[in-house]
């Protein structure tokens, strides 16, 4: 589903944001991302989406190279930020109308889809409201519904529990699960140790733009908790 | 009295960016826009205190010196009636500390009264700007002035901006109850901006036109009979010139009255209405859901649209172009002024007049199209949003066409159906019409290509707020400049080479087609990459 190899992304300042990675993410797989603040998480998320250029190494998604088909690539992908910042000037069905034609989605599926997602996360009766009026909960739920719109194969979340209500966070980790059980695969950054923990069959533990652990959940964490292991790798030299 | 002070400082220097001039990383800078504030305070002053010097001795003739007191009082009054319906909402209903103001240990009528007081300030600014340069000439002019006259005008200075301030936020409180039920909020504030930009270009020219000594003495005598028959400027001639104390005190009351009562009545609910104001519990618009489809290009324009819409500054900075030309096209039509003989007056200076005609009528279509370009700060306006673009399976081609076909729907629509005015106006044969249609189309596309090459190679990603961009970023300002020279040029050009006018502005389209091809290219390359890049 996604392979990067060797990925290294220097910034305008010189400094090594991510530094030579290397992992890939199977199909079924929920593969947790950790680390601390300006560890990489986020850079490296969003060069996977296609975002940020990066200088050395090479993304693939589903076969296809980021560099070479970035287009292909971004088709089969959704990318959730860890900020939801959306254009407040639309209404929430405005703007997943605006995701589904770009991502050409049958108007009958997206608004099946719409429809089922909405009921979800109980946003049915937002959806004609301007953004500008939603919390940062809504915007984060109105942007997790428009990247389920198109049936991502690999979904790609940055801190996606941030803001949301206990509720929306239970009903957001279910469709995570869902999708893996569909077939797909889920790529998401955390700080939520214990979530990661239950939810991830996979994690990679990112340190100043260096991996320091990557494989199955069990095997990084062996007999600890993820908060310990991460502590340990992390934190600790 | 001391946390009003600290309210009324700390507001001050937010607002006025005070502290840059301390950072030493932003001193430079801070100076530089306070030199050219002070530049356009300035040039502001020197206008309306030359146009006024003109004026004065023709009216010093006619024994009207006091129509300059009108002038005084009625120019800061009718802009600052504006400038208050356009500022109440944002200033006290709403206002963006509203939440950490009302949270400290302070009386709500000290957040009142330190918002008040910020805008009297404002007030006493533009009645300095204004009013203070003709009362000056006013004073000069005036043969034994009494010192009487100025001590009235520093007490009537003062309290002038009271009756605007309690209708502007009558009608603003109005406003923003009305906008906060409305979906398209900006209208009001839209329609009322280019209002006062078409009048503000409107007193501009009636200013130069005084120097023509006949149409001043037709003006004075229109404005001396507004004087005897509206009252309030008869007040304030009588109050200031004739010291008539009746007129001084009716004149205090009319002015100050209403603001005690608005302090009264406002002070008392102001909590009440800005809470009402901010309840987000309003009713959710099931009605407005719906499932349209659309192609990626026509789903970006139609995303740009909106955007478009909802940033009244956005709008202002861009659509006044053609504005002004609609407004100018519809002048000639409706005026009977007669606009072929000032072209033949340019047969004088060697110009042939039907070429003379023809050449203007493109420069001022260009001038108008040119400053229209809403490319020039489309990709930096995406700001924070523009994770979402980037991150879409579109190619930058795609995204730079959506936002193209915006810079196109501004200009073009109102160019055409203004070339049409201009060709009932003037009376072009339809050949004449032809040439300006196509050229309307050329400087259209360029228009949108120019500046959409501009922001690809000066974006500004990061801001605080959209007026950054739209109004002081580098690609707006080279855009309009280099669409100023492209408007300008084939006036220049034009008396150089010995070619029939029709063929030489259908050539001047042609060539700017070709340009429009030549930037388009550029971008579809280098742009993509510079876009890729951001």
């Amino acid at each position: 589903m996604l392979k990067i190899e060797n990925l290294s992304k220097t910034y305008a300042n010189n400094i090594k944001a991510v530094d030579n990675i290397s992992f890939e993410i199977k199909s079924g797989d929920m593969f947790g991302f950790i680390g601390h603040n300006g560890a990489g998480k986020t850079t490296t998320l969003k060069c996977v989406a296609g975002i940020l250029e990066f200088e050395q190494g090479e993304i693939f998604i589903n076969g296809k190279n980021v560099k070479k088909d970035p287009v292909g690539c971004k088709s089969d992908i959704a990318y959730i930020p860890d900020n939801p910042d959306v254009y407040e000037s639309l209404t929430g069905i405005q703007y997943i109308n605006f995701i589904a034609d770009i991502f050409k989605v049958s108007k009958h599926e997206r608004e099946r889809l719409t429809e089922h997602y909405a009921k979800q996360l109980t946003f049915t009766e937002a959806l004609g409201d301007l953004i500008s009026s939603y919390s940062h909960g809504m915007k984060q739920k109105l942007v997790i519904i428009s990247a389920l719109v198109h049936s991502p194969k690999l979904l790609i979340l940055d801190e996606p529990f941030t803001g949301l209500d206990p509720q929306a966070a239970f009903t957001v980790k279910e469709i995570m699960k869902n999708l893996c059980k569909e077939g797909g695969a889920v790529f998401f950054s955390t700080h939520v140790l214990d979530v990661a923990e239950k939810i991830c069959n996979k994690v990679a533990i990112i340190k100043k733009g260096k991996l320091v652990a990557l494989g199955d959940i069990q095997t990084v964490i062996k007999d600890r908790s993820l908060e310990n292991t991460f502590m340990e790798l992390a934190i600790n030299e | 009295m001391n946390s009003l002070f600290t309210l009324i400082k700390a507001d001050l220097v937010n607002s006025y960016k005070l502290n840059g001039l301390k950072d030493p990383k932003n001193r430079t800078k801070a100076i530089g826009m306070a030199a050219i504030a002070f530049l356009v305070v300035a040039v502001c002053f020197l206008y309306i205190g030359g146009a006024s010097l003109i004026i004065s001795d023709v009216l010093l003739q006619m024994q009207l010196l006091e129509v300059l007191l009108v002038f005084t009082f009625a120019l800061p009054l009718f802009m600052l009636f504006f400038m208050d319906v356009y500022k109440m909402p944002s200033i006290l209903f709403s206002f963006s500390d509203y939440d950490m103001l009302m949270s400290l240990p302070i009386k709500d009528t000290t957040v009142l009264a330190a918002k008040i007081i910020k805008l009297m300030l404002n007030g006493y600014l533009w009645q300095f700007l204004m009013g203070f340069p003709i009362f000056l000439v006013y004073c000069i002019k005036t043969p034994q002035l009494n010192i009487l006259t100025i001590v009235l005008y520093v007490l009537l200075f003062l309290v002038i901006p009271f009756l605007p301030m309690s209708i502007g936020s009558f009608v603003g409180l109005i406003v923003a109850r009305i906008s906060a039920k409305m979906r398209s909020k900006n209208v009001v504030i839209i329609i009322g901006s280019f209002v006062l930009l078409v009048l503000i270009m409107g007193i501009s020219f009636s200013v130069q036109n005084l120097a023509d000594k006949e149409a001043l003495v037709d003006a004075v005598s229109k404005i001396s009979g507004i004087e005897s028959s509206f009252f309030l400027f008869k007040m304030y001639v009588d109050s200031v010139a004739r010291f008539n104390i009746v007129s001084l005190l009716l004149f205090l009351a009319i002015f100050v009255l209403p603001f005690i009562l608005f302090i009264y009545l406002f002070g008392k609910s102001f909590k009440k209405i800005n809470s009402s104001m901010m309840e987000t519990k309003a009713k959710h618009n099931i009605k407005n859901i719906k499932y349209n489809m659309d192609s990626p290009v026509i789903a970006i324009f139609k995303k740009e649209l909106r955007a478009y819409t909802h940033c009244t500054i956005y709008i202002v900075n861009t659509f006044f172009g053609m504005v002004m030309l609609f407004v100018a096209s519809i002048a000639l039509l409706v005026s009977d002024f007669d606009f072929n003989s000032v072209f033949s007056e340019f047969s004088e200076l060697g110009f042939n007049p039907a070429d003379f005609k023809m050449v203007a009528i493109a420069l001022f279509f260009g001038f108008c199209i040119m400053m229209s370009s809403t490319t020039a700060s489309s990709i930096s306006l995406e700001g924070k949003n523009l994770w979402i673009i980037k991150s879409l399976p579109v190619k930058p081609e795609t995204i730079f066409m959506g936002k193209m076909m915006l810079g196109l729907a501004v200009t073009l629509p109102i160019g055409i159906i203004s070339s049409f005015l201009v060709y009932i106006g003037i009376g072009l044969n339809f050949f004449e019409w032809f040439v300006i249609f196509i050229l309307v189309i050329a400087y259209g596309f360029l228009s949108s290509v120019l500046g959409l090459f501009m922001n690809l190679l000066f974006p500004k990603i990061e801001f605080k707020s959209p007026t950054e961009v739209v109004k002081q970023s580098a690609s707006v300002g080279l855009t309009i400049l280099a669409g100023m020279l492209l408007a300008v040029l084939p006036m220049i050009i034009s008396p150089i080479v010995n070619v029939n006018v029709n063929l030489f502005i259908l050539l001047v389209s042609g060539v700017y087609a070709l340009l429009t091809y030549m930037i388009w290219f550029f971008v579809k390359t280098k742009g993509v990459k510079k876009f890729q890049k951001l």
